[in-house]
């Protein structure tokens, strides 16, 4: 299940899409191209109301930045969904299919208007029902900035509009998350099941996590709603539970997912890269030949990092083609039958190829580099002492100076595979 | 046994050491660029041609690596010998090598025979699987460079010249 290259059976579209199909000529555009139009529309729309009547200039401010934040929160919901949408599903296997297509239902199931109609009717509500006896409404306070007995038809239309607009993207976000909380039940239940473990690989579930960040990102568009909410205190204080709300929501779909990707490695391979001491590094040079070196390792639970000398082959490698394999193996010596190795592919961030670009990176992810020295540290605690002790003997590249004279490569896979009993056929995991 | 070898009308010349520590190890790393240009790396059973300085082994017509190796013919090969507490005794060979692939029955008996030699029938079969010989390809590696290391020392071989070129022992 490689999201981003398959095309499904079905073509799956959200209410607002199937709505936009039915109007000619923005059904000959394409999903991206109808959302910027409406952002046109919106802009032009409220440079007009302003134009024509004398409204506040906070109110058309507030407009314009819920309009911008609705652009955005669009294209990221649209992205999402055309990165589920494009997988080929034909190309997948029968689990897979299944898994996939369960949340694929879900998802543009038609009832993912729910949450917006219940938002809509909700600040409807508040918009014209005072919220304490002969207290005003939030339209009613309007009417007396712009000194009208009744709102322009034109104005009203378009706050109509907005909120309509705002209240679907608001629910859709809302709903995805809840779709998303019921995929990961569901796949946490396949994983837990032996027969069906097998078919998830956890490339697979780290691709599905990084679809799901989209949607996360789109959700920070909704920042953009705060001006419209600085309108009035009440909408201000719900706008930002909604935030803090899904935020908090999308934050474990996505950690749960992390969770998943380890529960999808097999435990065996786990084992093995908790007891493996030593890995062979796969680098390409630049003349398209192959080299390879044993290292140390440390595996985070998710990505692989190394230690070298920042003038090191491999960095020098990297640098020209970003492409490495590590293989790391039981190094059974007694019955070669019964070695056991894992192939990974990826790609990688060298956390520093200088001086320069190490004081760089420890300025933006010290801290994961300070972690991963002591991960370094309490698993190879002999050779970071022997290191220190013979420090001096050292050629430069070899003595632990951070940043100084060693980098750190973090090697995030792309790919697993399971060599088994020095065979020479890879199988894919 | 220190190893001089013609390697097609190229000199390369094996010090005793490097000699001993290939015909001591059982497993070798060969790194391998798939069709797609990422690394592949897989250990494999060798043996090892003593007065041609080359390594060779068997895999399977439908391997990965012989797809790798169709598509790119260069590979590099180590075989280590790590220290569990020191890394200063670290010991390893690197060998930067081009590929000869070859379907010759005579070629694949030969190495079929001294990889039973090396390793007995057990665990051949288990590896190499119930196969025909038709579907297996020898592939011998003429090396073009050969690096070994002990500790942060290195020695580089240099194979391809034509001259004799003697050990050159450098730091870093």
């Amino acid at each position: 299940m490689k999201i981003g290259i398959m095309q499904p059976h079905k073509k799956y579209k959200f209410l607002q899409e199937l709505v936009f199909e039915g109007f000619w000529p923005i059904n000959k555009l394409s999903s991206q191209t109808n959302t910027i139009l409406l952002l046109i529309m919106y802009f032009a729309w409220g440079v007009l109301l302003f134009l024509l009547y004398d409204i506040p200039v906070s109110f058309i401010t507030a407009g314009t930045l819920g309009a911008l934040g609705l652009y955005i929160w669009t294209i990221g919901i649209f992205r999402y969904a055309d990165a589920l949408r494009d997988v080929e599903i034909e190309r997948i296997n029968k689990v897979n299919q299944k898994f996939l297509t369960e949340y694929l239902e879900d998802l543009f199931h038609p009832s993912s208007i729910i949450f917006g109609v219940f938002i809509y009717c909700g600040v409807l509500t508040y918009l014209f029902t005072p919220l304490f006896p002969h207290s005003p409404t939030f339209l009613a306070q309007l009417q007396s900035e712009m000194n009208v007995t009744s709102l322009p038809p034109l104005l009203m239309l378009f706050i109509f509009l907005l909120i309509f607009d705002l209240s679907y993207r608001l629910g859709l976000s809302l709903y995805l998350i809840f779709t998303q909380l019921r995929r990961n039940v569901r796949l946490s239940r396949y994983l837990k099941t032996p027969m069906l473990s097998s078919y998830f690989s956890p490339v697979d579930i780290r691709n599905l996590e990084g679809t799901d960040r989209f949607n996360f990102l789109s959700i920070s568009g909704g920042f953009m709603l705060i001006p419209l909410g600085l309108l009035d205190p009440i909408l201000l204080y719900l706008l930002l539970l909604y935030l803090f709300l899904t935020l908090f929501l999308s934050s474990i779909v996505l950690f749960h997912l992390r969770f998943l990707y380890l529960r999808a490695i097999p435990e065996g391979i786990l084992k093995l890269l908790k007891s493996a001491k030593f890995a062979q590094i796969g680098t390409i040079t630049t003349k398209k030949r192959p080299h390879l070196t044993p290292t140390l390792f440390i595996f985070n639970g998710r990505n692989f990092f190394i230690a070298t000398s920042n003038k090191s082959k491999k960095v020098k490698n990297l640098r020209s083609i970003n492409k490495i394999s590590i293989f790391i193996d039981s190094q059974e010596q007694k019955d070669y039958t019964k070695n056991v190795g894992l192939l990974t592919i990826g790609r990688t961030r060298i956390y520093g190829h200088d001086i320069r670009t190490g004081i760089i990176y420890f300025i933006v992810l010290g801290f994961r580099m300070i972690r991963t020295y002591f991960l370094f540290h309490r698993k190879y605690p002999h050779y970071i002492n022997e290191y220190w002790r013979g420090s001096r003997e050292l050629p430069r590249a070899w003595r632990i100076f951070p940043i100084l004279s060693r980098t750190i490569i973090e090697i995030i896979p792309e790919q697993f595979y399971l060599a088994k009993a020095s065979r020479t056929n890879l199988v894919m995991l | 046994m220190r190893v001089k070898c013609d390697l097609n009308g190229e000199w390369c010349e094996l010090p005793e050491y490097i000699t001993e520590f290939i015909l001591a190890k059982s497993l070798v790393y060969v790194n391998t660029i798939s069709r797609e240009n990422y690394p592949i790396i897989q250990s494999l059973l060798f043996v090892n041609e003593h007065e041609k300085c080359t390594l060779r082994f068997l895999v399977n017509s439908k391997s990965n690596i012989l797809v790798n190796l169709n598509h790119n013919p260069f590979l590099t090969l180590t075989l280590d010998k790590t220290h569990p507490s020191n890394p200063l005794r670290h010991e390893g060979i690197m060998i930067e090598a081009k590929a000869h692939l070859t379907s010759s029955a005579n070629d694949i008996q030969l190495c079929y025979n001294e990889l039973l030699d090396k390793y007995g029938v057990e665990i051949v079969t288990k590896i190499l699987g119930a196969v025909e010989m038709d579907e297996l390809i020898a592939i011998g590696t003429i090396p073009n460079k050969i690096v070994h290391w002990k500790g942060p020392f290195f020695q580089k071989l240099d194979c391809s010249k034509r001259k004799r070129k003697s050990a050159n022992l450098t730091k870093g």
